[in-house]
C-alpha cells in the first residue's frame, strides 16, 4: 500500500489502560457472566448430535491449527455483519483462541436476541487442542 | 490474534497495491514499534497521525484508546474501509498487544 510511516504500538490496549490513559467506549454490553462448557462436555454433546451450533470466532491465521468438526467459522471481526446467520433455535457454543474473546462475543450476541450461549472453556488452544480432542484441518 | 498488528503493518508498509494476499516473512523485520511512553507523548502533542485499532468492532465498541479509529484487518483487505490517500500520513496500529 506504500505507506512510509507505519508503526505498531506493540504493548497495546492493556498497557494503555493499565496506566490510566484516556479510553472511551461506544457501547457497553450487559455485564453478564456467560457460562463455560468444558471440551469434554462439548465432545460428548457433539457425539450425540445434540442441537448445538459451534461458532468458531478465531481468525484465519489461528485456524491453521485446525478446527472442531462441524463448527461454523465467523471471524470475530465480521461477527456484527453475520449475526443474522446464527440460528436462534440452537445452543451456541463459542470457540475462540484462549477462552477470552468468547465472553465479549457472547455478551454481544446476547444483545441480539440469542439466549442459549456458552463459551468453550480455555478456547481452542487450552481447551480443545490441549485435551487432544479430534481436530480437522 | 496478537500477531495481527505486526502482520498488518508489514502488509501496509511493504506490499505493492496489486498484491492482495501473501506477506514476505522478512517484512516483519522492517516493522517499527512505538512504546507506550512515545505514543503518549505523540498523543498529547496533538500531532497529525492516525491511531488505528485493529480489533473487531465488538471489542472496539467496549473499549478503545480515546480518539482512535477502528479498522479491522479484514475490512481493509476487502476494501470495506479505506486508509487516507496521503501515503506520508503517520499510521499507528494497535490491538491487545503483541507477544
Amino acid at each position: 500500500m506504500g505507506y512510509k510511516k507505519v508503526y505498531v504500538y506493540s504493548e497495546g490496549l492493556p498497557e494503555w489502560t493499565k496506566r490510566g490513559y484516556p479510553v472511551e467506549a461506544n457501547t457497553v454490553y450487559p455485564k453478564i457472566q456467560i457460562p463455560l462448557m468444558s471440551a469434554a462436555t462439548l465432545n460428548e454433546k457433539l457425539k450425540h448430535d445434540e442441537n448445538i451450533f459451534v461458532l468458531d470466532i478465531r481468525d484465519e491465521d489461528d485456524r491453521k491449527a485446525g478446527w472442531i468438526k462441524g463448527s461454523t467459522h465467523v471471524d470475530m471481526e465480521i461477527l456484527t455483519d453475520k449475526v443474522k446467520e446464527i440460528p436462534k433455535n440452537k445452543a451456541i457454543v463459542i470457540v475462540d483462541l484462549h477462552g477470552k474473546q468468547g465472553q465479549t462475543a457472547a455478551r454481544y450476541l446476547a444483545t441480539k436476541g440469542l439466549k442459549d450461549i456458552t463459551v468453550l472453556e480455555g478456547g481452542f488452544m487450552e481447551g480443545w487442542a490441549a485435551g487432544n480432542y479430534p481436530v480437522e484441518k | 490474534m496478537k500477531k495481527l498488528c505486526m502482520f498488518l503493518s508489514a502488509f501496509l508498509l511493504l506490499l505493492a497495491p496489486a498484491m492482495s494476499v501473501g506477506v514476505d516473512i522478512d517484512a516483519w523485520k522492517e516493522v517499527k514499534t512505538i512504546s507506550t511512553d512515545e505514543l503518549k507523548k505523540l498523543y498529547d502533542s496533538k500531532a497529525d497521525f492516525l491511531l488505528i485499532n485493529t480489533l473487531s468492532p465488538i471489542e472496539y465498541a467496549e473499549e478503545h484508546i480515546a480518539g482512535s479509529t477502528n479498522i479491522p484487518f479484514m475490512y481493509l483487505k476487502s476494501g470495506k474501509t479505506k486508509l487516507p490517500d496521503d501515503k506520508n500520513k503517520m499510521l499507528v496500529f494497535y490491538c491487545r498487544g503483541v507477544k
